[in-house]
Formats: C-alpha cells, structure tokens, sequence
C-alpha cells in the first residue's frame, strides 16, 4: 500500500512509551536494588531474579509476537507486520540470552554451577538457536518478499516446536527449582515487597522491550525501500487478449 | 470485439499483474487473457521483461500487484529445465505425465512427436544442448497442461529440430493447450501466431497481430 | 490424483538416488566415523559405550540429514528441475512426495547406523527402540523438507544444521530414551504428538515456500 512519509512519521514511535519505560525501570532499580529485602538463604544474589525472570518473560512475549506476525506475513500482511516479526525477535534473542547468562551467573552463585539440564534451561537454549536461526533466514540474500515468507515460515515452525522440545526435555530429566509464581499452593513463596519489586520489573522490561520494537519497526520501515511500500505504478488499458484463428 | 464467453474458452487470466523485484518493477501491471488452443509469440530485447512474463503467467511467479487465475496447471519451460540430470528421457516423461495424471498412453506419442524414441533411454546429462530442447517439448507435450510458456525454445536447434517445435507446439494447439513463446525469431512458427506481444522495458504491449486488441 | 503425485515424486526421487548414488556414497561413511570417533574419543567402559550409542546414533543421523536436503530443493534447483515440481504437483503432494523419500532414506541411514553401533559399541536395540525410530522418521522428515526448501537456494549448510538439530531435538529424546529407558510407551506417545505438530504445520505453510 503506498504510504505518505507523513502516514509514517504519524506513526513513528512516541515519547511517551520511552518516558513509561524510562519511570519503570527506575522504579524497578530502586525496589530491587533498595527496598526489596536479601533473601535469607541465597543472600544479594537473589536479586538477579528482578532481571533473570522479567527478561525470560519478555522473551516468550516477544516469540508469541514473532509467530502472530509470523501467520499474518503467510497470509499475505504487509511490510510492518514483517518489520515486527524482526523486531521481536531481535528483542526475543537478545532476552533469552541475558536470562540464561544472567541466569548462569546466578545459579553458579547460588548452587556453584554454570549449568544444569533442567528442561526450562534446555528449552530456553533451544528457544535462543531456534530464533538465532530465524534471523539467520532473515540475514539471506534475495528479494526482500521471499525472504520474509521464509523467516515467516521458520518463525511458525520454531514456535510450534517449543512445547514439544519442552516436554521432552522436561520428561527426560527435571531437577530445577519449581516455578516460583505459577505454583499449585494459592499464596506465592515469595516476600510481598519481593513480588512487588519484581512485578515492577516485568513491568519495566514488557515497556522497554515494546519501546524497542516500536524503533526498530520504524528503523526498519525507513531502511526498506520508499518504492517497496508503492503499488505499481498504474498503467490502466483495455486487456490484452489472445484469441483464436482471427489471424 | 471484448464479447467473448470467457469462461469455457479462457485458459488465463491476468488482471493488472506486475512484477517487482525489491524495488526495481520489472513488470509493469499488465492485463491479459489467453485463450485455450492459441499461439502468442513474446518478443522483446534482452532484460526487457519477457521471463517475468511468462513466469507470472505460469504461476511461477506472484504478481506485485493484480490477480492472476488460470484454468489449470501452467508450465514454465526452458532449454534444457524439467529434467533432473540423471533421469532417463523416458522417466522425465514419465515424471510429467504422472504429476499431471495422464493415462499411459500418451507416452509414446509425445516421444515420437519430440523424436526421442531413439534417446529413451539415454540420460538427460548425456544429451546434446538441442537434444535437450527436444526434450522440453517432449515434457509440453506428454503433461499437455491447460498453459505452456517455452522461453526460448528454439534455442539450440537445428533445422530439424526446429520443425519439431513448430510441429509440438501445432500439437499442443490441437489439444487444446495455450502456447505463449518468447523468442527472438519472428518467424519461428510455420502458421502465423494468433497474437504477438511486445515486452520493452517491462510494459507489455500487443504489436498489431490479428488476435490481439 | 494425491496419492499418485506423491507415488511419482517418491519413486523418481529413489530412481535419481540410485543413479546417483549420492546419498549411499555418503551417509553410510559418515556414520561410521561418527561412531567410530566417538567410541575413541569418548574412551567410556562397554556398559556406558552402549547406553550412549542410542542418543548418538540419533544426533549422527540427524547430522546427515544435512546432505540429504539438499535433495528437497537445491539439486532440483541445480538441475532445473524445481519449477516442473511446483508447477504440476499440488503443494501438499510435493511436501509429502519429499518427505516420504528422505523418510526412507533416514530410516535406511538409521537401520545401518543401529546395525554398526551393535558391532562398534555393544549397543542393544529392543523392538520398541526400533518402533520409535519408525515412527519419530515421518516427522523428522517433514521439518528436514521445510527447512530444506527454506534454505534450499542459498547453501547455508551451518544455519541448516542448526534447524535441523533444534527440530529434531524430540525425536533425539524420545528415541534413544525408548531404547535404554524403561516406560518406553510414554516416549512413543510424545513421538506421534511430534509427528503430529511437524505434519500439520508443515502442510500449512509449505504452499508458502512455493511461491517466488
């Protein structure tokens, strides 16, 4: 569909998503920095949850956007729909990596290991090569349109997979903590000020991340061709028709 | 001139189709419709467009813009494509007569027509570059799909050779298939085709044949 | 119409392996490195050789599935074949037509490969393992026909294999757990649910990958 510049401009990010996610995150500084107390067994390590938990969170936000975008490009969406398929999982890759790392650092503090085979530590794993090779798909040369019906593809059938690779890997071998929220028992093993702080800092990464993907889509939207967003040029005449034996 | 019952006869029908490939239009909107049984040559210069063109109309391609609807299958085909390297002449065949659900029978004709009853059993990766042409009009004939659009098929030939394309495509006419050919040669078919179009620039245009309005 | 499309393509896709021999040139020697370097390299007692041999059996053959996509798409494409494909078979036909060939291919890889690994590693194959390779190669081999067809023109053997290994992370479980596990009937569950996930969505996409 053509687009004036202005339609675009209309539509390039506003400060004020920047200005809420700049707010939450100083909040989630001060409450899991400052106010929320240490944990009485695993001490100042524990607080790498405020950062551990809010980004493995954003990251499957961001996957759910890849796949909803992902169908919406095989069903014959524009060029934006695209641009947030990248987005997401640019931003999806980039939070799967800081929580395992981060969630590395922490349980090396807190258990004195680097690593486990846990099944939600081997799907997030999988999770991060399955989209690093969906921006590999992305990164292929060629014709913009079958590219992104490529990737499209790979972000369907790397998003179906999880819950089975996640079943497997949870079968085979579950030795991690249970989840800390989602837990059968009705009030959460957790200190309130610590919900607190953490709420908050899922609430500061849900912002941030949709701050970045709205950039990055109007990065993206910029970079592509102005003509790609065009119809073609019109050239309106009678058909031309091919018919039998009148020569 | 327009009053014609479009749905018996129409094989193709493209509808302001364009092609772009990143931001460069190849193909500006063209609106065309064939009809069963006819010859359209495509000429054109070198880059002008004419690959594009029966890509789209092939299906091979979707268009940028526009609709494309066809009666049934369409087949793109160029000297020397259709055949995996280490087939037999007679299981090329063979391979486009099953994917399009003809009977048996119609092998050994269409081997005969293309003069490759001798070669049936030679791999395609042995084959001469026109002997390889032959082959392509071996595979038009024996799949006789509703739409055929050989680029270049005269690519490569000899004078016999060429009598065999003038004599397939006659053929494929008979059976009711579309033929849209690109080419250089003007006078590649022996019977004057029922259209002529001109590809320059990637804007379609007819250039006065009896057919074409 | 289905069924025969699909006979066809199986059958000229077995008829240019066994001209070529490409795949049975190939396949069968790099599993026998595979598990050749893994029994030196791995240096473990003949009891744990064997309980491992399942697990690399699978990620061997799940390896050679690399080369074997290339038969999807690329070498349609090198030998300009590929446009008679998507032009005259239905899209479903064509992914079914692909995955039955490489199906039968991988099984044939796997089936050498179990053979070696009794010889090499004192690996034990009771039928139930066999049962789940049988029935994890359909799925195994529809994600392997995506992916091959995603990439198919663009060479990438890393990025491929990267796809391929994360895909065929389920059946790589569940099969070799199957044979050295007890409870082998729940794996064998979680295989069909695998199956199921792959084929589907695969059916649903794949026209878009037909598309230029």
């Amino acid at each position: 569909m053509a687009e004036s510049a202005q339609e675009r401009a209309g539509r390039a990010p506003r400060p004020v998503l920047g200005l809420l996610a700049t707010v939450a995150v100083v909040a989630a500084l001060v409450l899991g920095l400052v106010v929320a107390p240490a944990e009485a067994i695993q001490g100042q390590a524990q607080r790498l949850m405020y950062v551990h938990v809010p980004a493995a969170w954003t990251a499957f936000c961001a996957f759910a956007v890849v796949l909803g975008c992902s169908v919406a490009v095989l069903m014959g969406r524009s060029r934006r729909w695209d641009a947030h398929a990248q987005a997401a999982a640019e931003l999806g890759v980039g939070m799967t990596a800081l929580a395992i790392v981060e969630g590395s650092i922490w349980g090396h503090s807190v258990w004195g290991v680097w690593w486990t085979w846990d099944a939600r530590l081997v799907t997030t794993a999988v999770l991060l090569l399955l989209y690093l090779g969906y921006l590999g798909v992305r990164g292929l040369p060629g014709d913009s349109r079958r590219v992104s019906r490529r990737a499209a593809v790979v972000g369907v059938v790397s998003f179906v997979q999880v819950p089975v690779v996640h079943f497997s890997v949870l079968w085979w071998r579950t030795l991690h903590q249970p989840p800390t929220l989602v837990s059968p028992s009705s009030s959460p093993p957790i200190a309130p000020m610590m919900l607190a702080a953490l709420l908050v800092s899922v609430l500061a990464f849900m912002l941030a991340g949709a701050w970045f993907v709205r950039r990055r889509v109007a990065q993206l939207v910029d970079d592509s061709p102005a003509e790609e967003m065009a119809a073609v040029p019109g050239r309106a005449s009678s058909p031309l028709i091919v018919t039998r034996g009148s020569s | 001139m327009v009053a014609i019952s479009y749905d018996a006869t129409l094989v193709l029908d493209l509808a302001a189709a364009g092609a772009r490939f990143g931001s460069r239009t190849v193909l500006h909107p063209v609106s065309l419709r064939v009809q069963r049984a006819t010859t359209c040559l495509v000429h054109g210069a070198n880059g002008s467009g004419k690959t594009t063109l029966l890509r789209l109309c092939a299906g091979l391609l979707s268009p940028t813009g526009g609709e494309r609807w066809a009666s049934g299958p369409s087949l793109y085909l160029r000297p020397g494509s259709g055949a995996r390297r280490r087939q037999t002449v007679e299981e090329a065949l063979e391979t486009a007569r099953t994917l399009s659900g003809h009977g048996r029978a119609r092998l050994g004709p269409a081997l005969e027509a293309a003069m490759l009853s001798p070669l049936r059993k030679r791999r395609v990766e042995t084959l001469s570059s026109g002997q390889r042409s032959r082959l392509v009009i071996g595979i038009a004939l024996v799949a006789a799909p509703a739409l055929v659009c050989l680029d270049e098929p005269s690519a490569h030939l000899d004078d016999e050779g060429l009598s065999i394309v003038r004599a397939g495509v006659r053929q494929l006419a008979a059976v009711g298939t579309a033929v849209l050919i690109a080419t250089h040669d003007r006078d590649l078919l022996a019977d004057r085709p029922d259209a002529r179009l001109l590809v320059s620039d990637g804007a379609v245009t007819d250039i006065g044949c009896s057919g074409v309005r | 119409m289905f069924w025969r499309q699909v006979s066809a393509l199986v059958r000229r896709d077995l008829a240019v392996e066994a001209a070529t021999r490409e795949a049975l040139a190939t396949v069968p020697p790099l599993i026998l490195a595979g598990l050749l370097l893994a029994g030196i390299g791995f240096e473990l007692p003949p009891a744990e050789l064997a309980a491992v041999a399942p697990g690399l059996l699978w990620l061997l053959v799940l390896t050679a599935a690399v080369p074997l996509a290339r038969g999807v798409l690329a070498a349609e494409r090198d030998d300009d074949a590929w446009d008679l494909l998507r032009s005259l078979a239905q899209p479903a036909a064509l992914l079914t037509g692909k995955a039955t060939s490489l199906c039968l291919q991988m099984l044939i890889a796997w089936g050498f490969g179990a053979a070696l690994a009794v010889a090499l590693l004192g690996a034990r194959w009771p039928p139930v393992a066999v049962l789940a390779a049988v029935l994890a190669m359909p799925g195994v081999a529809t994600n392997v026909t995506v992916f091959g067809a995603v990439l198919g023109e663009h060479g990438r053997p890393a990025l491929l294999t990267t796809l391929i290994l994360t895909a065929g992370l389920p059946a790589l479980v569940a099969g070799s757990q199957a044979a050295v596990s007890e409870g082998a009937e729940a794996w064998l569950v979680l295989i069909a649910v695998y199956d199921v996930v792959a084929i589907v969505t695969a059916w649903a996409i794949f026209p878009a990958l037909l598309e230029e």
